[in-house]
């Protein structure tokens, strides 16, 4: 919309929205695992409850700026609506602290738990040529050793600014899937505590947009990366107040796509270990 | 004293018909009292599995510690509507359930509950002290698997099918290591009664004598109970609730029922073949139960151990809980039982 419009958010928003996206981003791989494991364990497994513990502490921080703890529709055109309480600096990067060490531990857990191992390492393998066919992007297409990640191809917001990993896996099993996520964490609390640093005083939303927006007539198509994957919208307008067409590109469609050869001729019991690791949200798939 | 009196009379006349009442009698106790302390397991299993993931458990009916929450969910199990599906193999559907938890109580009436010292003898709490209880015990507990598979099997569902199946190819791959690790512990007591053999643990624990013999027997039981990590045949994620899947209300109360009276009695199996039964040191004010102090701290520390296991391992696949059974625990519980053979002849 703002590329349709023109208009360039100033610098503090740009840092204010990767923060809170890096944020919804370590939520998301946090609620992934811990249903993950639900799936190959059981709803009793004690990590699947930390996580969500942990999970809290970072849905406070995400909180505090939003104002709301998931669906934080708080983006506005042309920047954000709210700035970033005091003491969000300091909370938020107790809370990071927190979590890297968490993940460090839940990864050797994993690397140590021999069950978990054979339930996991070669199962469910998906080709990086396979992957890029299907569609299928974010960890699960990272994992089948393909470094592709939206912050770097077509660099938003201002990642090309910040020091990141691009997170890859060369195995393309369910492990690696649930690996790549858990990495992902600890690159995500990287990227904000450099936001942190970073961050310049100033104001957070442009100047000068209108009430009523009417775009000039055209078409504008804008990627991000999802925690899931790429994410698309793709936004039409005739000149009025009312788009023509609104069309969000989710990332979740495609892993369901993904699914039935990976699921071909493999045990029930795999069949969870497989479609948990892709970590598809299925409200996501029908957009 | 009268009564007494009319009853020993009664005894020596009729013997048969005595035996009989008095059987009935202890059975009946037997039953109720092992089901008031599977509630209270259940309650247990809550509550430890909530202090081990940061949670409460059960924190309202009851009081603080919401004991009667089980009193709660069997009102709510009883009252609910019993649905029997469309399609199901009616008798055999209704009749799962009674069969499972009358297999079950089968194997309590051979397992001695503790001891208690009367003028400085032990007695044996135990209802029919045969000479083979512990092969009695260990035949019984792979009747159980019969229970599981009438409901799978009647349930016209297919995953009720699927848990049925994986249930009995389980059993058939862990009774073996389990027999042998029984006869194992047998050998060294020279003897298969379980009394006995506890008695034979008066010195050493066959847990040390045999300390193979005792992890081999510890994940055969777990299998047996349908535990994590061998939960297969009601792996919720997989096969909805594997073999109880159709069922609902009291039947449901009663599969779900059976799961905790076999942990309890597994766990006491475990316990009498494997950590002394109720053998250590007399405690001097209180001797008179002072075995029965031992017998359930000893229980205590098994079941949570149990509940420990179930909220940090993940789940097998079948394949490998087979492939588990047959590859790798039935060589290592030979082996184990020569060991036991030669440290039992080196002693004898």
């Amino acid at each position: 919309m703002e590329r349709l419009l023109g208009i360039e958010p100033p610098e503090r928003a740009q840092y204010i929205r990767i923060i809170t996206q890096e944020l919804s981003r370590i939520q998301s791989h946090l609620l992934g695992t811990a249903e993950f494991l639900t799936l190959i364990a059981s709803a009793v497994y004690s990590p699947f409850l930390y996580m969500i513990i942990d999970r809290e502490d970072v849905l406070t921080c995400i909180e505090s700026v939003t104002g709301a703890r998931i669906n934080h529709s708080f983006v506005r055109f042309g920047g954000v609506r709210n700035d970033l309480p005091d003491g969000f600096k300091d909370m938020t990067l107790d809370t990071l602290k927190m979590v890297r060490e968490k993940t460090k531990d839940y990864k050797e857990l994993f690397l140590s738990d021999s069950i978990y191992r054979r339930r996991m390492e070669g199962i469910g393998v998906l080709s990086p040529a396979e992957a890029k066919r299907l569609g299928v992007s974010g960890p699960p297409l990272r994992a089948s050793d393909t470094p592709y990640d939206m912050r770097r191809e077509d660099p938003y917001l201002l990642y090309k600014d910040l020091d990141f990993d691009v997170i890859t896996r060369k195995e393309g099993d369910s492990k690696a899937r649930v690996e790549v996520r858990l990495d992902e964490i600890i690159e995500s609390c990287y990227i904000i505590e450099q936001c942190l640093d970073q961050i310049p005083s100033g104001p957070i939303m442009a100047e000068g947009i209108p009430k009523k927006i009417k775009p000039e007539p055209g078409e504008a198509y804008y990627r991000v990366e999802d925690h899931r994957g790429e994410m698309g919208f793709f936004v039409a307008s005739d000149g009025t107040d009312k788009p023509v067409k609104v069309k969000a590109r989710g990332p979740v469609y495609a892993y369901f796509q993904a699914l039935p050869p990976l699921l071909e001729g493999v045990y029930i019991a795999d069949v969870v270990a497989i479609a948990g690791s892709m970590d598809a949200c299925t409200s996501e798939v029908d957009r | 004293m009268e009564l007494l009196s009319a009853i020993t009379e009664f005894a020596a006349r009729e013997p048969k018909i005595y035996g009989l009442i008095i059987g009935l009698v202890a059975a009946a106790i037997l039953a109720s009292v092992i089901n008031v302390v599977a509630m209270l397991l259940v309650w247990l299993e809550r509550k430890v599995m909530g202090d081990l993931q940061a949670r409460y458990g059960p924190n309202r009916v009851g009081g603080r510690w919401g004991v009667l929450q089980l009193g709660a969910d069997a009102i709510k199990l009883f009252t609910k509507e019993d649905i029997i599906p469309r399609g199901a193999d009616k008798s055999v559907y209704v009749w799962a359930p009674i069969v499972a938890v009358a297999t079950t109580m089968l194997i309590a009436g051979a397992l001695p509950f503790g001891a208690v010292i009367i003028d400085g003898r032990e007695v044996p709490l135990v209802v029919a002290n045969m000479d083979i209880s512990a092969l009695y015990v260990e035949a019984v507990l792979s009747l159980m698997a019969i229970g599981a598979f009438m409901a799978g099997y009647s349930s016209n569902n297919k995953y009720s099918m699927l848990g049925a199946f994986r249930g009995v190819a389980r059993m058939i791959a862990y009774e073996v290591p389990m027999g042998v690790c029984v006869i194992s512990v047998a050998v060294m007591a020279h003897s298969l009664n379980l009394v006995e053999i506890v008695n034979a643990q008066q010195n050493i624990w066959f847990a040390v004598a045999q300390p193979l013999g005792f992890v081999i027997f510890g994940i055969a039981l777990i299998t047996d109970l349908g535990r994590m990590p061998f939960d297969q045949t009601e792996a919720e994620e997989e096969i909805i609730a594997g073999y109880n899947t159709e069922y609902s209300g009291i039947r449901f109360g009663l599969l779900y029922f059976q799961e905790y009276i076999v942990m309890l009695l597994g766990s006491i199996l475990l316990v009498l073949l494997f950590l002394g039964g109720w053998k250590g040191p007399v405690i001097p004010v209180i001797s008179f139960i002072s075995p029965m102090i031992w017998f359930f701290m000893k229980l205590l520390i098994v079941l949570v151990a149990l509940i420990w296991i179930r909220v940090s391992l993940p789940r097998f696949r079948i394949d490998q809980v087979t492939d588990l059974g047959w590859k790798i625990l039935l060589p290592l519980s030979l082996v184990n039982f020569v060991w036991a053979v030669a440290v039992g002849l080196y002693f004898a």
